[in-house]
């Protein structure tokens, strides 16, 4: 079994009157896979912000790789190394190797290495001759395609993906998952919320179902925290 | 006739560059872009800044600055003139029917526009390039370059017409500049004298500059708007 990742403590997170999250308790290890399931409205989005370190929880506690993220700069820091596909994904404006250029840049990481690691992502995810691509002119699939290979360029230690199947055909979720295989392989941590159970079916993972804001059912071969 | 004649002069003394001409033209240029520019430093960060971040009295904020679009100019000049005059609580500075006193009262007027317009930009936009930028390891300020940058052809449009509505001002300019020759005359407090005066060729001479100066800058808010324009819907 990996090392920690991400671990949440009683977290709840309200959006005005409205509890998203009610005491939700969470953990990520290395090289894990987990599919939060649940209906819209279970917090499913929720919870993977505030695993992005994107949302700071009304109350609870966040950890990452062991250390208790408390401010802004921490939650910076861990930011670094997660990162997260909304179901929407906004792609910037310009090509698509400029978008897979620019969060290179912000992690420092630029010239000959950037190009190779964006080149190999590209083909992974079937994107070759998509570089020039000016990114507002895509279909949604290919936008999602391209949101992707963006976050996989980075190589995090802590990938989040909102509804990652949808707009995908059939080929292209199972280019998506032969890539999430390698990645929970190299010891990445995996967590995607989605409605649909089929889903990511041929890689092993723990299932754990959301509903009303709460953690209702875990299944799989490592049952988190509780 | 009148009309014929005044068109033909004015035709006359825009092509022989006269040297009145040029000089009011310059002048309205730099004081309205300074005006402009000042603006728009005070405007954008607290538009990015009532946007990302809540805080008592944003609502409030908003709506002063939507109402403050139709503001009177003869109004702000009317309070600047109480303000400035050698009897106001400010009188001491010497700012009185100067440049920096129409400067001043320009960005009174043009900052809630820029303001008001730019937060209806990023309200357009919304927060996704936002919170995309910082999930991909973006700093906060860097996230925020990069919702300027994904929009920058409105935000550029919002500029120009803050500029347009500082070109086209008259009435507190009149009251704090003073519509002093060779100092604070600029094209629309002269145009309102020389048609007083009877002087059309001169009068539609400064028209048809103001309105050189605000057709360009129409046509350039369109250019630049075009493709990002979807916060003028939301107007």
């Amino acid at each position: 079994m990996g090392g920690e990742l991400v671990r949440l403590e009683g977290i709840h997170h309200r959006y005005g009157k409205r509890e998203a999250l009610l005491g939700v308790d969470f953990l990520l290890r290395e090289g894990e896979f987990v599919v939060l399931m649940g209906p819209n409205g279970a917090g499913k989005s929720t919870l993977l912000k505030v695993l992005g370190m994107l949302l700071k929880p009304s109350s609870g506690k966040v950890f990452f790789e062991g250390m208790e993220v408390t401010d802004e700069g921490k939650r910076k820091r861990a930011r670094g190394q997660v990162v997260y596909v909304s179901q929407d994904p906004y792609l910037f404006k310009g090509t698509v190797l400029d978008n897979l250029l620019l969060p290179l840049k912000w992690r420092g990481i630029k010239g000959k290495e950037a190009f190779r690691r964006a080149e190999e992502v590209l083909a992974l995810l079937d994107l070759k001759g998509f570089e020039t691509r000016d990114s507002k002119g895509l279909s949604a699939g290919e936008r999602r395609r391209v949101a992707l290979a963006r976050a996989l360029v980075l190589i995090p230690k802590v990938l989040l993906l909102d509804e990652p199947y949808a707009n995908l055909d059939l080929s292209s979720i199972m280019r998506l998952e032969e890539a999430l295989g390698s990645l929970i392989r190299k010891g990445i941590g995996v967590v995607i919320a989605t409605h649909r159970h089929d889903g990511a079916s041929c890689l092993q993972k723990r299932l754990v179902h959301l509903e009303g804001g709460r953690i209702v059912k875990e299944e799989g071969p490592n049952k988190a925290l509780s | 006739m009148e009309l014929a004649s005044g068109i033909k002069g004015a035709f006359e003394l825009i092509i022989g560059l006269d040297r009145e001409v040029v000089e009011i033209s310059l002048r309205s240029l730099w004081v309205s872009s300074l005006s402009c520019l000042l603006s728009a430093l005070i405007a954008l960060p607290l538009a990015f800044f009532s946007f990302f971040f809540s805080f008592p009295g944003r609502r409030f904020l908003i709506g002063l600055c939507e109402t403050l679009y139709a503001l009177p100019t003869v109004l702000v000049g009317l309070l600047l003139l109480v303000l400035l005059s050698r009897s106001g609580p400010f009188g001491g500075l010497g700012l009185l029917f100067t440049p920096w006193a129409m400067v001043l009262g320009q960005v009174l007027f043009v900052s809630p526009l820029i303001l008001g317009l730019s937060y209806s930009v990023l309200s357009a936009q919304g927060k996704s390039p936002y919170f995309t930028a910082l999930s991909l390891g973006a700093g906060r300020f860097e996230a925020m370059w990069v919702v300027f940058r994904e929009a920058k052809g409105s935000f550029l449009s919002v500029l120009l017409m803050g500029l347009g509505r500082a070109l086209s001002e008259v009435g507190c300019a009149i009251m704090v500049g003073g519509n002093i020759r060779g100092h604070t005359r600029v094209l629309t407090t002269a145009l309102a004298l020389e048609a007083g005066k009877g002087d059309f060729a001169m009068a539609f001479a400064l028209g048809l500059v103001l309105l050189f100066f605000s057709a360009s800058i129409i046509l350039a808010t369109k250019v630049l708007g075009r493709s990002d324009r979807k916060w003028v819907e939301n107007w």
